[in-house]
């Protein structure tokens, strides 16, 4: 006997058969009924199969129970007809309580009882082969990994009948298991929808092909409550047992809706146009400004690729930068200095500024592109810019005839105090006739206030200058001594008028300075004049030119005069202040004199001072740089070959003439007409010495030094500006950084020449890389 | 030295007056020019030995003139005496960059200018 066999080799001898799932599991369930099926035993092992429990199965009829309806029939007569030998039947169908059919291998066999002929029905739940075989009863491992994928699955057959179904696909339409298993699946869907996805199952069913479901469609599911909720859903083909089954992966979008439509409604609040576009140029998502700014619809946008939005000369370019940052995805602001272009769907193009930011998203990194239409800020710029120029250019010419004017006022107003001075000083010397004494009196005092007048008229216009912060310098090479003789020579009558002794010394260091020397004349002449004015007949005044070190020389004016009260030394560089009134009658002045002097020695970068003690005299000093400029590093020693002078003018004539002087003297000259060029030439030519321009268009010759110096081991290339026109102090200031040596174009090629020569003092040999020779002075 | 034929020119008449009456009580033979136009057309006939010219006039300036009779060798040994606006400004470099071969700045001293001249002329 099969079961009394298998029931001994497998259960300790008397045990009951209860309780043990995974022994029913081994020995299924072992049923006793009449042969008209009323059941007369319900074991345990039957309950763990059928999922009835005793009461709900004892005195039922079997077949009713638990055999599907259309073997009923046949199972009913088997009932009846079998005999003590028993049959055994390999596949059978049964239903579960929860209306799972279940497939069984039966033993059955008559029996001799009590009460009369029963029948020992054992059935023993068989595993299919494989998943597919036959799904409607499906391996306990496969239900194990069913259940264990995190997605809603379903499994609907050719008809549409879902005959497997996982927890999560029931937690999600909100079903339970019994309720979908062998319902139509159109049960999940919206009402609306019903009939069209009938449709689709049946096309599906002729062409069955793994694919993800009604793409580009907003898909939805139904829950047993009627509400409905966005879905993905994939479809994969399986093949069961000659039956064509789908197995369905649902996804719930709810959340990832929302994200995206928090996602859009922000995008939508950008101000901005916003592109999003995955490492192949395919366009995400854009915003209404997008389709605003580059005139598509968002349906021709999204999907396409990017490449539509870049005019054609820059997709190349463009997918090789969308590479390079889907390699190192990174925030970039706008405004990096790129000239970027859009284009429009009618192909104009329009200047954009681009800020990147990556977005980390299920689809992978995708970035956001802010574009932004700067077509009104670069018209504003360049209005601005024109504005600006025109500006410069007006106050340059504003400044222009300032100087003109007041050069032309100067002239005019001098020009009657001349005549003015000169017929007064002939009456007085009685060139035209005798004079009374009175009248040589009174031609005095014309004579004084005259040149009072002179002298306030030069006062103001060199004032005037000043105020206006337009000091031109013109440093030069000056014989000091020289210049001191010249400037004494001018005052040399008032000196000899009040036989005051004028001394000079001149430190043989400080020979030959460079400066301006119009300035210097001017600020010896108001220190020595002061000094002859003040100083009483018979005094001494002497001049002296001092070497102070490292590189600055002081012009020192000492007289014997009346000195100067510790209070109104404070007052004494200040204009207007002229110190003592009862001297100010005796020693007329316009009260400028040193103020100016002060303004004219800081325009050079330099500083004046005094010393005084009341009635034994004043020491009035200047002290300025001996060279406006840093010392010359030298050029470096080229061997045989020519050394390379760079010449930058946008003047071809100076660069002619330059040219043949520097070929004459054994250089190579390098001509460049504008600076951008010479920039380029200079960082790979290396050439030994600059000489630039000052004025030219577009970048100057400040500006060119300046950018020069910037460069790699420019720092030791001597440079001279050659040049025209004066310096403003301030120019001279920032010449002090970059330049070495200032030649005026109309000293000839031969002063550049010279210049060129002291650099190449034997001393001057200077290592390339070598840091850059300090400048001296202020 | 005296008795040397000079020519004046400045477009102020006040000043040229002054200057010529300076110069013709010192001795010289003066003819005056109120431009540079002027000048030019009193050289065709008057041919001085120096020639003495405010800088700055209307029209033709000094320097032009200066530049111009210093390139012609009709005039080129005329010796030229600028008269400058103003010691101080460059005007001075300017005279000489010209060609002139000296400078007075204004306003002209009556006491030194005949002496001035006069040393001018006893230069080679």
């Amino acid at each position: 006997m099969l079961l009394g066999r298998n029931a001994r080799s497998r259960v300790p001898h008397n045990a009951p058969i209860v309780n043990d799932t995974a022994l029913a599991d081994v020995l299924g369930s072992l049923v006793v009924v009449r042969p008209t099926g009323e059941i007369l035993s319900w074991p345990f092992s039957a309950q763990h199969l059928f999922g009835y429990g005793p009461n709900e199965a004892m005195g039922r009829s079997f077949l009713e129970l638990v055999v599907p309806q259309d073997e009923r029939h046949a199972v009913a007569q088997l009932l009846r007809t079998i005999g003590p030998t028993g049959a055994r039947l390999t596949a059978s169908k049964r239903v579960h309580k929860n209306g799972r059919q279940i497939l069984v291998e039966v033993s059955m066999r008559s029996d001799r009882g009590d009460a009369g002929d029963v029948v020992l029905i054992n059935d023993r739940e068989t595993p299919p082969v494989d998943a597919t075989s036959d799904a409607t009863a499906l391996h306990p491992s496969f239900r194990t990994v069913f259940e264990s994928i995190p997605e809603a699955i379903l499994l609907v057959d050719e008809n549409g009948a879902i005959i497997e179904i996982n927890d999560q696909a029931c937690r999600l339409f909100d079903y339970t298991r019994d309720a979908l298993l062998g319902s139509v699946v159109e049960t999940l869907v919206p009402e609306r929808d019903r009939r069209i996805h009938a449709t689709h199952r049946a096309t599906f069913a002729r062409d069955p092909r793994q694919r993800p479901m009604g793409i580009g469609l907003e898909l939805e599911g139904r829950r047993r409550d009627g509400t409905v909720f966005p879905v993905e859903i994939n479809l994969s083909p399986l093949e069961a047992a000659g039956s064509q089954l789908v197995l369905t992966t649902i996804r719930d979008l709810t959340a990832r809706k929302k994200t995206e439509a928090k996602f859009r409604s922000l995008l939508e609040a950008a101000p901005d146009a916003m592109i999003i576009v995955d490492r192949t140029g395919r366009i995400a998502l854009v915003n209404s400004q997008a389709e605003r700014l580059f005139g598509y619809a968002r349906r021709e946008l999204v999907d396409s690729t990017i490449d539509m939005l870049v005019p054609e000369r820059f997709r190349d370019g463009h997918r090789a930068h969308r590479v390079g940052y889907f390699g190192d995805p990174h925030v970039r602001p706008m405004g990096s200095g790129l000239e970027l272009w859009g284009r429009r769907k009618d192909g104009s193009e329009f200047p954009v500024e681009i800020s990147l930011g990556p977005v980390e998203t299920e689809e992978g990194t995708l970035v956001t592109a802010a574009v932004r239409d700067v077509t009104e800020r670069k018209r504003l710029e360049a209005a601005r810019r024109r504005a600006e120029e025109l500006e410069v250019r007006t106050a340059q010419e504003a400044s222009r005839l300032k100087s003109e004017f007041l050069a032309n006022m100067s002239h005019e107003l001098r020009t009657p105090l001349n005549a003015v001075i000169g017929f007064a000083e002939m009456m007085h010397d009685g060139k035209a006739g005798s004079v009374s004494a009175m009248q040589v009196e009174f031609l005095e005092d014309i004579l004084t206030s005259s040149r009072h007048l002179l002298q306030l008229i030069n006062d103001v216009l060199d004032l005037s200058k000043v105020e206006a912060g337009k000091i031109d310098v013109r440093p030069e090479r000056v014989d000091l001594p020289a210049l001191i003789l010249e400037v004494n020579g001018i005052l040399r009558s008032m000196a000899a008028q009040k036989q005051i002794d004028v001394t000079v010394d001149v430190d043989p260091v400080v020979h030959t300075v460079i400066v301006d020397p119009g300035k210097l004349k001017q600020v010896l002449y108001n220190f020595l004049s002061n000094a002859l004015k003040f100083t009483p007949d018979r005094g001494r005044v002497h001049v002296r030119a001092l070497a102070l070190e490292p590189s600055e020389f002081e012009l020192q004016v000492e007289d014997t005069g009346v000195g100067i009260s510790a209070e109104d030394m404070t007052r004494l560089f200040v204009e207007f202040q002229q110190l003592d009134a009862s001297l100010a009658k005796k020693y007329p002045g316009t009260g400028l004199g040193l103020a100016l002097t002060r303004r004219l020695v800081e325009a050079q970068g330099g500083r004046v001072g005094a010393r005084s003690q009341p009635a034994r005299g004043s020491t009035f000093f200047a002290i300025l740089p001996r060279a406006p400029l840093g010392k010359a590093p030298g050029m470096p020693e080229s061997g045989d070959a020519r050394p390379i002078i760079l010449v930058v003018d946008d003047d071809a004539s100076a660069l002619t003439l330059a040219s043949h002087a520097l070929a004459e003297h054994g250089y190579a000259p390098r001509l460049c007409s504008n600076a951008e060029e010479a920039l380029r030439v200079a960082a790979t030519e290396h050439p030994a010495a600059l000489v630039v321009d000052l004025v030219m268009p577009g970048m100057d010759g400040v500006a060119f030094l300046e950018r020069f110096r910037a460069q790699r081991r420019a720092g030791t290339v001597p440079a001279i500006v050659w040049t025209q026109g004066d310096f403003t102090s301030a120019e001279l200031i920032r010449l002090r950084a970059v330049a070495h040596a200032i030649v005026w174009k109309d000293r000839g090629t031969a002063a550049l020449v010279d210049e060129l020569r002291r650099f190449r003092q034997p001393n001057a040999k200077v290592a390339a890389g070598e840091k850059a020779t300090e400048p001296d002075g202020a | 030295m005296t008795g040397d034929p000079i020519l004046i020119v400045d477009d102020n008449v006040a000043n040229l007056k002054l200057a010529r009456i300076l110069l013709s009580f010192a001795g010289f033979v003066v003819r005056t020019a109120t431009s540079a136009d002027e000048a030019i057309v009193t050289l065709q006939t008057f041919a001085p030995r120096l020639i003495l010219m405010d800088v700055q006039m209307p029209g033709v300036d000094g320097l032009a003139l200066a530049r111009r009779l210093k390139a012609d060798p009709a005039t080129q040994t005329i010796k030229i005496i600028a008269l400058t606006a103003y010691a101080m400004k460059g005007d001075d470099d300017r005279a000489l960059a010209a060609g002139c071969d000296g400078y007075i700045s204004k306003p002209i001293d009556t006491r030194t200018l005949p002496g001035v001249v006069a040393s001018h002329l006893e230069r080679p």
